[in-house]
């Protein structure tokens, strides 16, 4: 059936790929996954930091979507509730490690909390070249490894994942001025983390 | 604007999500206080980062993991019964039948006992009445119907049983139902029978069985309802690190805030439950009653607030620390209380 859609060239939607596996299409399921993994990884990634956790626990998000997926209602869409889980399940991996005394990656060598901090000139850091791409985003996923659960969420879901204020409202159960405020709180908590680190390390 | 508002309405700005007249006002700030425009363009720099690091790929197996772990899994749309058989599928015939072949040779052997000759009947009397010379004369003229009740230890005739020099009274522990507590109470050490007279063929009791009589007292002590569910959720904790001297140490008038792990979707309905037993009741944020519902796949975070009585609050934090299933966070959006009622709020995480 799945097949016979892609042949006449139609992209199936999310809801009808949902409204398919409902009726017994395993494939529609492969589809959705094949759709959505990427998704899915980089918000692990981003969450968890650790790319074997990452996929662990996106293969765990997959499964449960499979488990839970003849019971979704359709009152929110697809990718809020895929996002709702992922959250939930890097959150309670997260408590798994933190339990079992295995905490976040420790920072790289220079870019503890500890060591003391050098002012920024004023204007901020610079964009120009010189700037290496990859050095930067491990210093962010640094930074943002060191920032609250729920100051890190709620910044991927908005400045990576790219979602509204209402979605991320929708998704975390709290209200618009919530979002708002939260959102400021994590990134200047971020700004002033990635601060520090790009200063003592020189990337930029 | 004053710079202090300025610089909390950056992000928004950034976002495009200010009024304009608030937006034009964050601009001016920006260009005449340079801590403001320092500020600005820290979270500008940040957020550009944040959005220009580009889609992260997947590993090109995950798709196939995906889809092997899912394999394994019964099919979620399948029928009850499709769903419970599902695990027995791998199995394969020849085990069932193997299986099924030893099972009707069990019965078969059985059958076979059941067809032996029955006893000659003069036989069957002879060992009846030697047995009963071995009995006590008040038992063996009990009637038939009186079978079930001497079982349980319940006969208007029988001294309770001697206990053994040196050994513990046998006791009865169950102490659900009528026969159970005849049992305890027919099996009782201090040895009355029912017209409350104690028995001229009991013992003194020895040290031995006064220590018992001792545990067996304890052991019958009532729990609480509230201490039950601790003791219920204790038990479906596996091996969490307790938390009550976190949760002790943040007994404060500032609302003490958790994040409710629950095992299953009755999640909010135990917690209810403990809530209860300390006197308190669950609510939402702004105060209205929380009627606890089955958890379900859609539901994620919700913030609850528990207001327990101020002389409670502290056994009640003791006791969701001995829960494991609950963890202090940290937090910014704190509120006061007031009315000797202390706030514990609750963030519930439910991962089906």
């Amino acid at each position: 059936m799945l097949a016979a859609l892609l042949a006449m060239g139609g992209r199936p939607s999310d809801t009808e790929l949902v409204q398919r596996f409902k009726a017994g299409d395993r494939a529609a399921f492969s589809a959705l996954a094949h759709r959505h993994q990427h998704r899915v990884y980089g918000l692990c990634l981003r969450m968890l930091g650790n790319t074997q956790e990452a996929e662990e626990v996106s293969q765990d998000v997959f499964l449960s979507l499979y488990r839970a997926l003849p019971r979704f209602r359709g009152e929110s869409k697809l990718t809020t509730w895929m996002y709702r889980v992922t959250l939930n399940h890097c959150k309670n991996h997260d408590l798994y490690r933190r339990r079992r005394g295995h905490g976040r990656h420790e920072p790289l060598e220079g870019t503890r909390e500890d060591a003391p901090p050098r002012e920024l000139p004023h204007g901020g850091p610079s964009t120009d070249a010189g700037v290496h791409q990859s050095e930067a985003g491990a210093l962010l996923q640094q930074a943002l490894d060191q920032l609250d659960e729920d100051h890190r969420q709620i910044v991927l879901l908005r400045d990576v994942e790219d979602l509204t204020y209402d979605e991320i409202g929708a998704m975390l159960d709290i209200p618009r001025g919530t979002v708002k405020s939260r959102l400021h709180r994590a990134r200047a908590e971020l700004a002033r983390r990635l601060n520090r680190q790009v200063l003592r390390t020189d990337v930029l | 604007m004053q710079s202090f508002f300025a610089i909390h309405r950056l992000s928004a700005y950034i976002d495009g999500e200010l009024p304009d007249h608030e937006a034009a006002e964050v601009e001016r700030a920006i260009a005449a206080d340079p801590q403001v425009r320092d500020e600005y363009e820290r979270m500008l720099f940040t957020v550009d980062l944040l959005r220009t690091r580009g889609p992260v790929q997947a590993p090109p197996h995950l798709h196939a993991a995906i889809l092997e772990r899912v394999a394994d899994e019964p099919d979620p749309v399948a029928g009850f019964w499709a769903r419970l058989l599902a695990p027995f599928r791998a199995i394969p015939m020849e085990a069932v039948g193997l299986v099924f072949a030893v099972f009707a040779v069990v019965i078969l052997i059985n059958q076979d006992h059941s067809l032996e000759a029955p006893e000659p009947e003069a036989a069957v009397s002879e060992k009846l009445r030697k047995n009963l010379q071995d009995v006590p004369e008040s038992v063996a003229v009990q009637p038939s119907g009186s079978k079930r009740s001497m079982e349980i230890g319940q006969s208007d005739q029988m001294a309770p049983p001697q206990p053994e020099a040196g050994l513990p009274p046998q006791t009865t522990r169950s102490t659900r139902g009528q026969g159970g507590k005849q049992a305890e109470r027919s099996a009782s050490p201090k040895g009355r029978d029912p017209q409350g007279k104690t028995s001229q063929k009991m013992a003194p009791p020895t040290p031995e069985k006064q220590r018992s009589q001792k545990e067996e007292k304890s052991s019958r002590k009532i729990v609480p309802p509230d201490q039950a569910y601790v003791a219920e959720w204790e038990q479906m904790d596996e091996g969490v690190g307790s938390t009550s001297q976190d949760a002790l140490a943040l007994y404060s008038p500032e609302p003490v805030f958790y994040r409710l792990d629950p095992k299953d979707e009755h999640g909010l309905l135990q917690l209810q439950k403990l809530v209860q037993g300390y006197g308190g009741s669950l609510k939402t944020l702004d105060g209205r009653a929380f009627t606890p519902r089955v958890l379900s796949i859609e539901d994620n975070l919700e913030d609850l607030r528990v207001d327990v009585p101020a002389e409670n609050v502290q056994a009640f934090v003791a006791a969701l620390g001995r829960l494991g299933l609950v963890t202090p966070i940290e937090t910014q959006d704190s509120k006061m209380f007031g009315g000797g009622i202390v706030q514990v709020r609750i963030q519930v995480l439910y991962n089906p």
